[in-house]
């Protein structure tokens, strides 16, 4: 789903906002919820504490007239005169004081006076003026009642016998009576509708008024009256005013007591009450909500967008670019990290175009080489086959000694020229050895004596090519004085201990330690041809072939010196037709990387026609070089070659 | 490093969180006890005195988070109803009781509160009959220094008389004798009447008359209460008889500030609701008092009455 940048990027500033403005509005809810609540409790405890102080007030004006009722001597006086006279009038002279006492607050529904003795009532109401023979019960309560209490009481209404009434007692203060008691009465309704009515509300779940006993002395539901207040669990009466919150969704309670009266009112309401139209509010905030995410959508698009057009671009182009389509380039369209990345991207890919290039042109250049080294290749032999014409053409006049020399020249320019690394067997190298030797003669003039002790076993052993020639020619020129004596040079081939020796052996001036030395450690200088090829150039490519096994030591005393190369023996026969210098080629290629590089140096021909090579060679142990290009050129030399084949045998080398 | 970060963000969004909840829902706890409830009777409602003194009394209680209940009678007679009164709030289990007695010599229930241990506590009227703090101001120091101011006025000589509350009331017969014990001091000046029963009550208009009859050489009158003074004031006015009273009120300070009335003897009716109320919740919470506590007077005549008025405001 979030494969992409952009959906990555929309994603994230849609979380954000979605974030930003949940956090916002939570805290804006709770907060309002918070403040709704303080408000509410805040006024409703004002209210009701207003309330209660008034109540508490008009309770103490009826308190003030019942005890100024008992303390009245004129009511006093009616009282005694009532017992001495027993006469009705009397009652209603007190029902009519009384009744002027009543009147003068309109929570005071009515007065009774109560006289314990002759079980009497007489009440401030017009009906009925009096009771008479009150249960012996009723009259003790009501006397327990004012001897305890001055606050408001519920009790039975005996005078009326419909149900209860809420008084305060009083004991009738003038005089010396002690059973004559004033109850000052007070409707449950004018109570209710003054100081709960209003509290109600839509809101409160239960408004109560308490008197200090406990006891509901005015409720919503009058027949709760009288009843006592039973508490819940954690919602005993509270001792003082306050508000009480119970935990986080519990009820809100207000309670508020009366100094005077010792009456409370208590007030319970709901926490989703008071937040009810909070919820009204919760649904417009859902649709900000949802209005702004929507709303945030636009910029959102447009900020991902912005981030992805040139991630996009370089995007499409790295994909062109996998094609195959190189000439693509990235479009560079803002400075930020992406812009970057395209200018490197554009950067790496004119990199690979001019490798690229360049890897062509190189290409191009070997292919330009290996067509020149062919044609160098055809020279060598056109020079072969004119000097073989002039051999035969030598033989034919006679020249028999003339024709051997060229036969002999072409032979060692044939193995010098061509410049395979190729091994071939002890007694070709005697063979290539014998025609050098014999141009040496010619040329000084002098006689070298050759004598060769070759065992039959290494005859047939490889060696590098063009091993003993340097060792040979060392002896003629430094060791013997062709002018002077006869030349004397041994040439001893052997196998001992899987070891092909050969010992070069001359009877010349012999050498000085010291020339041994510098002979073996001078520097082996690039050579061409014949000439100088040092000592170090032998024992290096020995130590390339063979490594440790490869040497080549000097000995020498007054007379002759002898050179002695060693090196592992390896038959000719042992290899596979077709791959003369296969295995050696292969043993020596580990020994040293040289080697292969020299191999290389040496070899751009012979990798072009090595094929060709090797099939020749296996035919013919003459180096010829051939290719396709010089095919009928080949095809001419070949009966020539046959004849200086049979020549050379006829030499007996 | 980066679950780690993730973590410690979680963590601060939580604790933000539950700070922010914590703020929002905190659950209160009901207190563990009532407060302290002074219950008080004064002599009446009816004068200002009376209501500067309430005032004063409410203002302490509130400082002090105790709860009042103030019963005050009909009238500064009604002895019966105030000791009727007395035994109820007794019977209502108030922690203490102050009471400014009508009757200074007949306080029966205190013998009810001492069962129930509510210590009981006169101000503005000493209660004679039991032995009991008094918070208010010296009566006879106050009958004293206005017979003294009174005197100066009169260039000390004439005859001058007494308008008393209720002698049964401490406080008006220890003004009396402050007064008397002044004027015996001054050999030009004598008193020629002394009418008691007027406590914070006017005399009569024809009783005035025939006091006046009475004496025609009168030159001054002393009212133990400012009420009694003002309606003194007026009906003798023209006649050139100098009136002194006691107790501050609006009334009777304007009255001094223009020259109708000739001396005011300051008692501060705030004060002494107020330094009782102290003085109450001072021993409920266990420090000692003096056993009286009483109250500066001032003394005020023309010259410094709008000084005293400025400074109360």
């Amino acid at each position: 789903m979030l494969r992409s940048i952009r959906s990555k990027v929309l994603m994230a500033i849609i979380g954000v906002t979605l974030l930003t403005a949940s956090a916002i509005t939570l805290v804006f809810y709770m907060k309002s919820s918070v403040l709704i609540e303080e408000n509410y409790t805040f006024n409703t405890s004002e209210r009701t504490g207003q309330l209660v102080r008034t109540m508490d007030q008009e309770l103490a004006d009826v308190y003030f007239i019942n005890t100024s009722a008992a303390c009245d001597p004129a009511l006093e006086a009616l009282v005694n005169r009532y017992r001495e006279q027993k006469s009705d009038s009397v009652l209603e002279e007190i029902a009519s004081l009384l009744h002027e006492y009543s009147s003068r607050n309109h929570t005071l529904e009515s007065i009774y006076l109560v006289m314990g003795e002759e079980r009497l009532a007489v009440t401030s109401q017009d009906y009925p003026l009096y009771r008479k023979n009150i249960p012996e019960e009723t009259v003790a309560q009501v006397g327990m009642l004012a001897e305890e209490y001055v606050t408001p009481v519920v009790q039975e209404d005996f005078v009326h016998s419909s149900g209860r009434v809420i008084t305060l007692p009083q004991i009738m203060t003038a005089g010396s009576f002690e059973d004559v008691y004033l109850l000052a009465n007070i409707n449950e309704r004018t109570l209710y509708y003054d100081y709960l009515d209003g509290l109600q509300g839509e809101k409160a779940s239960q408004v109560l008024l308490l008197n200090r006993q406990g006891e509901i002395i005015s409720a919503p539901d009058s027949s709760l009256v009288g009843t006592v207040y039973e508490a819940g669990e954690g919602q005993e009466l509270p001792l003082t005013d306050g508000v009480y919150k119970q935990g986080r969704s519990g009820e809100i309670r207000i309670f508020n007591r009366g100094d005077f009266s010792e009456c409370a009112i208590l007030l319970s309401v709901t926490r989703g009450e008071i937040l009810k139209e909070l919820n009204q509010m919760q649904v417009f905030l859902l649709l900000i909500l949802a209005i702004f995410l929507a709303l945030s959508l636009i910029p959102a698009k447009l900020i991902a967008g912005t981030v992805y057009r040139p991630l996009k671009k370089l995007t499409s182009a790295m994909e062109e670019v996998s094609q195959g389509e190189l000439e693509v380039r990235a479009e560079v369209v803002s400075k930020d990290e992406i812009g970057k990345l395209s200018n490197t991207f554009n950067h790496m890919l004119d990199q690979i175009e001019e490798l690229i290039q360049r890897l062509l042109e190189e290409e191009n250049q070997k292919k330009d080489a290996e067509l020149e080294a062919l044609q160098y290749q055809i020279t060598p032999h056109f020079m072969y086959n004119t000097l073989n014409s002039i051999k035969f053409a030598a033989l034919v006049k006679g020249e028999k000694e003339l024709g051997g020399l060229i036969g002999d020249f072409v032979e060692l320019l044939q193995t010098t020229i061509s410049k395979k690394g190729a091994m071939i067997t002890v007694a070709d190298e005697l063979h290539i050895l014998g025609c050098y030797l014999n141009l040496q003669s010619f040329r000084y003039g002098g006689t070298i004596k050759v004598e060769y002790e070759v065992e039959k076993e290494a005859e047939n052993c490889l060696l590098p090519r063009l091993l003993l020639q340097p060792l040979v020619e060392n002896a003629i020129l430094h060791g013997i004085d062709l002018k002077k004596e006869e030349g004397r040079i041994l040439i001893r081939a052997g196998i001992k201990d899987g070891l092909l020796r050969i010992d070069v052996t001359d009877n010349g001036r012999g050498m000085t330690e010291e020339q041994i030395h510098t002979l073996l450690n001078s520097k082996v200088k690039k050579t061409s041809g014949l000439s100088a090829i040092g000592i170090p150039n032998i024992r290096d490519r020995l130590h390339l072939y063979y490594g440790e096994k490869g040497t080549i030591t000097y000995q020498s005393g007054h007379t002759g010196t002898t050179a002695t190369v060693s090196l592992p023996a390896a038959r000719a026969a042992d290899r596979p037709p077709h791959n003369s210098a296969g295995p050696l080629w292969n043993m020596a290629e580990p020994l040293n990387d040289s080697a292969e590089k020299q191999h290389n140096e040496a070899d751009p021909l012979h990798n072009g026609v090595g094929e060709l090579h090797n099939e020749d060679e296996a035919q013919n142990n003459s180096a010829g070089v051939m290719s396709n290009e010089v095919e009928p050129l080949r095809n001419k030399a070949e009966p020539l070659r046959k004849v200086d084949k049979a020549d050379k045998s006829e030499r007996g080398v | 490093m980066k679950k780690r970060t993730t973590a410690a963000g979680g963590l601060i969004l939580c604790t933000c969180i539950a700070m922010l909840c914590g703020c929002i829902y905190n659950t209160e706890t009901p207190a563990a006890k009532e407060p302290f409830t002074i219950g008080v009777v004064t002599k009446s409602r009816s004068s200002e005195y009376w209501l500067t003194v309430c005032s004063g009394m409410e203002k302490a209680a509130e400082e002090y988070g105790a709860d009042l209940v103030i019963l005050y009678p009909d009238t500064e007679e009604n002895a019966l109803l105030q000791q009727r009164m007395l035994e109820d709030l007794v019977k209502k289990n108030v922690d203490a009781l102050a009471v400014s007695p009508i009757d200074s010599t007949n306080n029966a229930y205190i013998e009810k509160a001492m069962e129930k241990d509510i210590p009981v506590y006169a101000y503005d009227t000493r209660i004679l009959d039991y032995d009991v703090p008094y918070i208010g101001i010296d009566n006879h120091k106050a009958g004293y220094e206005l017979a003294e101011a009174l005197a100066e006025k009169l260039e000390y000589e004439g005859k001058v008389g007494i308008v008393t509350g209720e002698l049964n009331q401490d406080s008006h017969e220890q003004r009396l004798q402050g007064f008397r014990d002044y004027i015996k001091e001054q050999p030009k000046m004598e008193i020629a009447f002394v009418e008691s029963g007027y406590s914070n009550k006017q005399i009569s208009d024809k009783r005035i008359r025939e006091i006046v009859s009475e004496n025609p050489e009168l030159k001054g009158i002393m009212a133990t209460s400012a009420v009694t003074g003002l309606g003194l004031m007026e009906s003798v006015k023209g006649r050139g008889i100098q009136i002194a009273s006691i107790d501050v009120q609006e009334d009777a300070i304007k009255a001094v500030s223009n020259g109708e009335m000739a001396v005011l003897a300051a008692q501060d009716g705030y004060k002494i609701g107020y330094e009782t109320v102290v003085y109450i919740m001072d021993e409920a919470n266990g420090r000692e008092r003096e056993h009286d506590e009483i109250l500066d007077i001032s003394i005020l005549t023309e010259a410094n009455a709008k000084e005293y008025k400025d400074l109360k405001k």
